[in-house]
C-alpha cells in the first residue's frame, strides 16, 4: 500500500484551477502580456497559435476576461468600433502576478506528466 | 435579422439563467462584437453578408449552450456558486441566528437605557427590534438580487426563507418589570405582512428583468 502523509492527500492547491480552468486564463493573461487585445482577437490568436488544439468556447472565455477585470488583473478600455462597443483588455501589475503565479503551478505539473514518459510507461508494463 | 435573433435568444437564455443587468449587457456586447468581428473576416475572404452572418451565428453555436458555458463559468467563479447549498442553506442559517443576536443586542441596549427613554420611544424601539432580523434577511436578498450568484432558484430560495423563517422570532418588552423576551412562534398577524412585501419586492424584481420588452429591445447592440 502506498504511503502517503494525510496532508498530501488533501492538498487542493493544484486542484482543479490548473488542469482545466487555469488553462484559459494562462492563456489569456500570456497573450495579453504582450499587447492590449480585445476578445474576438484573444479567442482568434489562441486558436490559431494553438493550431486549433485549444478551442475554448466563447460563452467561457469572456466570463474569465470580466472576472480578471473584477479582480483588478486586467483593466478594460471601451472604444466604439463601426458603431459597436468593444472593450480592449490589458494587462495589470496584479495580472503580471497572477500570469507568474500559474505560470510557475503549470511549470510543476508539466514536469510533473513529463516523468511519466514513456520509459516508465514500459518499464511498469 | 439572423444577428438580431441569435442575441435576442442569448439575452432570454441569461435572463433565464437569472445573469441580468450590467453582467448580461457587458456579455451580450461580447458576443455582438464576436458576431461582427467574425462577418467583417468572412466578408473580407469573399462571402457574402448574408451566408458570413449565418457562418458567424454558427461558429458561436446555439445561443442556449454559449449561454449554458458562460452561466457554469460565472457559477464556478464564486464560492457560492461552487458550494450552492451549503451557501443557500447554510449562510441562511447563519443568517437566522446573526437575527437572533441582533434581537439581544438591540434588547440589552434598550435595557441599559430603560430610563432615559419615553415609552412612545421603547414601544417604536421595540417594534424596531422585533424587526430586525427581517430587515436583515431583506439585505441577503438583496445581496442575491445584485449579483444573483445561483441565478433565480436561488433568489426565490431566499425570499421564501426571508418571507417566513424570521416571522418564527420576536421580541417583546414588558415595561413594568423591564423584562425583555426574544422568543420564536408563529404570529400570523405581523407575518403576513413581512409575506407580502417580501414576495412583492422579489415578484416585482423578477418581472422587471423577465418583462417582454426588454427581452426584445436589442435595437442597442445591433449596429
Amino acid at each position: 500500500m502506498l504511503d502517503i502523509p494525510l496532508s498530501s492527500r488533501y492538498q487542493t492547491e493544484m486542484k482543479k484551477e490548473l488542469f482545466i480552468d487555469g488553462v484559459p486564463e494562462l492563456l489569456l493573461l500570456r497573450l495579453l502580456a504582450q499587447n492590449e487585445m480585445y476578445g474576438y482577437e484573444l479567442v482568434a490568436k489562441i486558436h490559431s497559435i494553438s493550431d486549433g488544439a485549444f478551442r475554448f468556447g466563447e460563452g467561457c472565455i469572456y466570463p474569465i476576461l470580466h472576472r480578471l477585470v473584477g479582480d483588478r488583473c486586467l483593466s478594460i478600455r471601451k472604444e466604439t468600433v463601426s458603431g459597436r462597443p468593444r472593450r480592449y483588455y490589458r494587462l495589470m501589475a496584479k495580472g503580471n502576478k497572477r500570469l507568474s503565479q500559474l505560470e510557475e503551478s503549470w511549470s510543476k505539473v508539466s514536469a510533473g506528466i513529463s516523468k511519466f514518459g514513456k520509459d516508465i510507461i514500459h518499464a511498469t508494463a | 435579422m439572423q444577428q438580431r435573433k441569435f442575441l435576442a435568444r442569448s439575452r432570454k437564455a441569461l435572463i433565464k439563467h437569472g445573469i441580468i443587468g450590467s453582467r448580461a449587457k457587458a456579455l451580450l456586447e461580447e458576443w455582438n462584437d464576436h458576431l461582427e468581428s467574425e462577418v467583417e473576416k468572412l466578408v473580407a475572404g469573399g462571402q457574402d453578408r448574408e451566408s458570413s452572418y449565418q457562418a458567424a451565428c454558427k461558429s458561436l453555436g446555439e445561443p442556449e449552450s454559449l449561454v449554458d458555458s458562460a452561466a457554469k463559468q460565472l457559477a464556478m467563479e464564486s464560492w457560492q456558486g461552487r458550494n450552492p447549498v451549503l451557501s443557500s442553506g447554510i449562510l441562511s442559517l447563519v443568517v437566522f441566528i446573526l437575527g437572533i443576536l441582533v434581537m439581544v443586542a438591540g434588547g440589552s441596549l434598550l435595557k441599559a437605557y430603560f430610563d432615559y427613554l419615553s415609552p412612545e420611544m421603547i414601544k417604536h424601539l421595540v417594534t424596531l427590534i422585533d424587526t430586525l432580523p427581517w430587515l436583515l434577511c431583506l439585505g441577503w436578498l438583496a445581496y442575491h438580487a445584485r449579483k444573483m450568484p445561483l441565478g433565480w432558484k436561488g433568489l426565490w430560495f431566499v425570499t421564501v426563507f426571508t418571507a417566513i423563517i424570521p416571522s418564527f422570532l420576536g421580541f417583546t418588552c414588558d415595561s413594568p418589570n423591564r423584562t425583555m423576551t426574544v422568543f420564536m412562534a408563529f404570529l400570523p398577524i405581523g407575518s403576513i405582512s413581512k409575506f407580502i412585501i417580501t414576495f412583492g419586492l422579489t415578484s416585482f424584481f423578477w418581472w422587471f428583468q423577465t418583462r417582454n420588452k426588454k427581452l426584445e429591445d436589442e435595437s442597442h447592440l445591433v449596429s
